[in-house]
């Protein structure tokens, strides 16, 4: 069968205009997503890190924990791993 | 019979909104995932109108990822289930966008619904009022709005429900998908007619169809998704993309913004609680108050139900004549029983604040701090939830994590619930501490001189804690490895906590604890008094004969294994019956000591422990036991897997007899293991 997590791997670089995953964005800084890849990708879609949604960090816990994003009108904790999955291109307030 | 189903996100207000309607008194819990089983009841008002509504696990999608979204799922598709006649789908005006991706599936599985809208307060204080009739319009069904705590919008509902208000969209599937998966899905669609296009839609986006969908079924979903991708679309995302295009033009039309949005109070509040520093200096006192009540102030209570207990063994000892019966009572009932009920304001004072802590919505903030600590060993922040649960006992705190999505580390959580050290252990470290920790012992560190029989409490808490975390850590790197899974936790509003349905609440858990152990403990009392006085031989004394009792005859087949440990058969015969329950040690040590004969000490628990520590080798004549049995009793209780409930509980929820089996074998050898060790410490120092 088709295995579609390694070939999303392998078209994993970054379109030119997108700068950095979820991750990587300050606290209080916003983007919009560009693509979501990972294992939970399909549960993030469904959760409304669609493409071409405004993100924005709202919480980047100590030690490395989760990060809240607010997306959609709502607040959701991501760990980094999953949220190094998202690519986002920064946007200006 | 009419079926209702209430369907809708975790945390949209379906119990609240479930309670309402039924008049039942039900667990609303403000974490998400609280609903776990199914939970029905009758439409109230209206007489005998035959409308049962069911309370389904929340879901985001249609497409499950945890059991009890599996369990939801399946029954809205009518799989080995018969649908419901109707849908009521319970959307958070709050947090609208993501709530209508559900809706929007939901509309397409053909079944007659109606959205009702909740949480339009929080809405209004985020500055956004929702169009009901540009909503109905747009989804195609008629929405109502309701406040379920405050009642309002209620009756509208009702009626509407008794009337069978809803509405049917007619569009059978969602207009907006790309050509590619269009095609697809009409495809599957041509060459299996049984399975709606909802059903291939949100089968199409797994990385494999879930396991309910057998034959031909999952081969088309496989090869349809085999084909998008060798289009390189990727299903799992660019589904849930074209549907939120869609979703995103609805809101659009239907939500007006008011005012400015506020930084809410939940938000403020979180600065604190969640804040880098200050967020675990908050986390460490709250769980500092948790422990403090229960050990400190939790003990009044609890001195005045001992001394209760105690007068009424006094009593029955001076009022009733000598012999079988009266051993019976004492030791068997108010031995057994008394020692359980005496743990009730511990387990009440911290099932009560556990029910706060989770109905303020602070546990939420307590997985999100802990996180990190948690994925280090394999377990999930979530796993926080049902292991602080468990510090009162560990079959509430399985259950507890069905609201873990990864399977696996859910299983990693339940594996080591059983080391938490649950209120059944309280009762044996008390007696057994109490036994065979000397009071005056202290154990001096420079001017700082700490209580010895204090420090074993604690330490016996800390490598329960500590061992549970180390045995998560070891499987998660060699047994259960596999890929860390998903974290997505959401935060929900804090609010006041309802304290009067905590306390019913906590009363019934409270409740059903002492009636399970009062009940067992009765019966193995009894049952082991009988075992260990008889058959009875003419003209000999019980000291005599016991080894030829039947409870003797068994101990002595597991003595060989206990002498090392510096146990006899007669622990032995505490051991086996406390493999019912823990605390069942107590009274079975009573009941096998016949403990009224000699002393007139008051509380049964000490009474016991001064006759394990009076019990003499017949051989020698020296004491049968010594400070290493104590410890090594210890650190058995602490560590081996003595409750028949959480083994049933264990093979209920992973469905099968393998983990129960593996986990109460493994702990028994680790508790073996432990207990010769610390023995062996303890004999060494002490010689």
């Amino acid at each position: 069968m088709h295995n579609v997590v390694s070939d999303f791997n392998k078209v994993d670089q970054p379109a030119p205009h997108c700068e950095c995953t979820l991750d990587c964005l300050a606290n209080g800084t916003k983007g919009e997503v560009c693509s979501v890849t990972g294992p939970n990708r399909c549960r993030l879609a469904e959760l409304g890190f669609s493409r071409g949604c405004e993100v924005e960090v709202a919480r980047k816990s100590a030690f490395g924990g989760p990060i809240e994003v607010r997306l959609r009108s709502y607040r959701v904790s991501l760990r980094v791993e999953e949220a190094s999955g998202i690519t986002v291109r920064a946007v200006e307030d | 019979m009419t079926r209702i189903a209430l369907v809708g996100n975790p945390n949209a207000g379906k119990t609240t909104l479930f309670n309402a309607l039924t008049g039942l008194r039900h667990k609303v819990g403000n974490y998400p995932g609280v609903t776990v089983d199914i939970k029905s009841g009758v439409l109230r008002g209206g007489d005998n109108n035959g409308i049962e509504i069911i309370d389904l696990p929340g879901v985001y999608s249609l497409t499950p990822h945890s059991p009890d979204e599996d369990v939801a799922i399946k029954l809205l598709f009518g799989i080995n289930e018969v649908p419901p006649n109707f849908i009521v789908n319970v959307v958070d005006a709050s947090n609208l966008e993501r709530n209508l991706f559900l809706t929007t599936q939901l509309v397409e599985l053909g079944i007659p619904m109606l959205v009702v809208l909740t949480m339009t307060d929080a809405a209004a204080r985020r500055g956004l009022r929702i169009d009901e009739q540009r909503l109905s319009a747009e989804l195609g069904v008629p929405v109502v709005s309701t406040d379920a705590p405050k009642g309002a919008g209620l009756p509208t509902l009702v009626s509407r429900l008794q009337d069978q208000g809803f509405g049917i969209n007619v569009s059978p599937v969602y207009a907006g998908y790309s050509p590619e998966i269009t095609s697809t899905i009409s495809e599957i669609c041509a060459f299996s007619p049984d399975i709606s296009p909802v059903l291939i839609s949100t089968q199409l986006v797994r990385e494999a169809p879930s396991k309910w969908l057998t034959g031909i079924d999952a081969e088309l979903i496989e090869s349809g998704r085999a084909k998008l991708c060798s289009l390189d679309i990727d299903p799992s995302t660019a589904i849930a993309d074209d549907r939120y295009i869609g979703i995103g033009r609805i809101s659009a039309r239907s939500v007006i913004r008011t005012t400015a949005a506020v930084t809410s109070v939940s938000e403020r509040i979180d600065q604190l609680a969640l804040h880098k520093v200050g967020g675990y200096i908050v986390f460490l006192a709250i769980i500092t108050l948790v422990f403090q009540a229960i050990f400190t102030w939790a003990q009044i209570p609890a001195e005045w139900i001992k001394s209760g207990i105690d007068f009424l063994g006094v009593f029955i000892r001076s009022s009733m004549p000598a012999g079988e019966l009266r051993d019976l009572l004492i030791a068997g009932v108010i031995g057994g029983v008394g020692n359980t009920v005496v743990f009730l304001p511990q387990i009440l004072t911290l099932l009560f604040l556990l029910g706060l802590l989770e109905d303020s919505g602070y546990l939420a903030r307590g997985a999100f701090l802990l996180d990190r600590f948690m994925y280090r060993v394999g377990l999930h922040g979530k796993s926080f939830i049902p292991m602080l649960s468990s510090f009162a006992c560990a079959v509430p705190g399985i259950m507890a994590t069905r609201t873990i999505e990864s399977g696996r580390e859910r299983l990693v959580t339940m594996f080591v619930i059983p080391l938490i050290p649950c209120t059944a252990r309280i009762p044996v470290y008390t007696m057994l501490i109490a036994a065979f920790i000397p009071a005056t012992s202290k154990l001096n560190i420079g001017i700082v001189s700490l209580d010895g029989r204090a420090l074993c409490m604690v330490g016996l808490f800390v490598s329960g804690i500590a061992m549970s975390f180390a045995v998560a850590a070891l499987l998660s790197r060699t047994a259960m490895k596999a890929a860390p899974s998903t974290f997505m936790l959401e935060l929900p509003a804090y609010k006041l906590p309802r304290i009067g349905r905590i306390m019913r609440e906590s009363l019934d858990q409270a409740g059903l604890f002492i009636q399970r152990a009062g009940t067992m403990i009765l019966a193995i009392s009894i049952a082991l008094w009988f075992l260990s006085s008889h058959p009875k031989i003419q003209g000999k004394s019980p000291k005599e004969y016991e080894r030829s009792t039947y409870a003797g005859r068994v101990g002595t087949l597991v003595e060989p294994v206990l002498k090392p440990l510096g146990m006899d058969w007669k622990i032995g015969i505490g051991l086996l019956a406390s493999v019912a329950a823990r605390e069942v040690f107590v009274a079975a040590m009573g009941a096998i000591y016949n403990v009224d004969s000699s002393e007139d000490d008051n509380h049964l628990g000490v009474a016991v422990g001064a006759r394990m520590r009076a019990e003499k080798d017949p051989v020698t004549g020296n004491p049968a036991y010594d400070i290493g049995t104590g410890v090594a009793l210890l650190a058995f209780f602490a560590f081996a897997q003595q409750c028949m409930s959480t083994f049933a509980v264990m093979r209920r929820e992973t469905n099968g007899w393998k983990w129960p089996l593996l986990q109460s074998v493994s702990y028994l050898l680790l508790a073996w293991v432990a207990a010769f060790i610390v023995r062996t410490i303890v004999m060494a120092v002490n010689a």
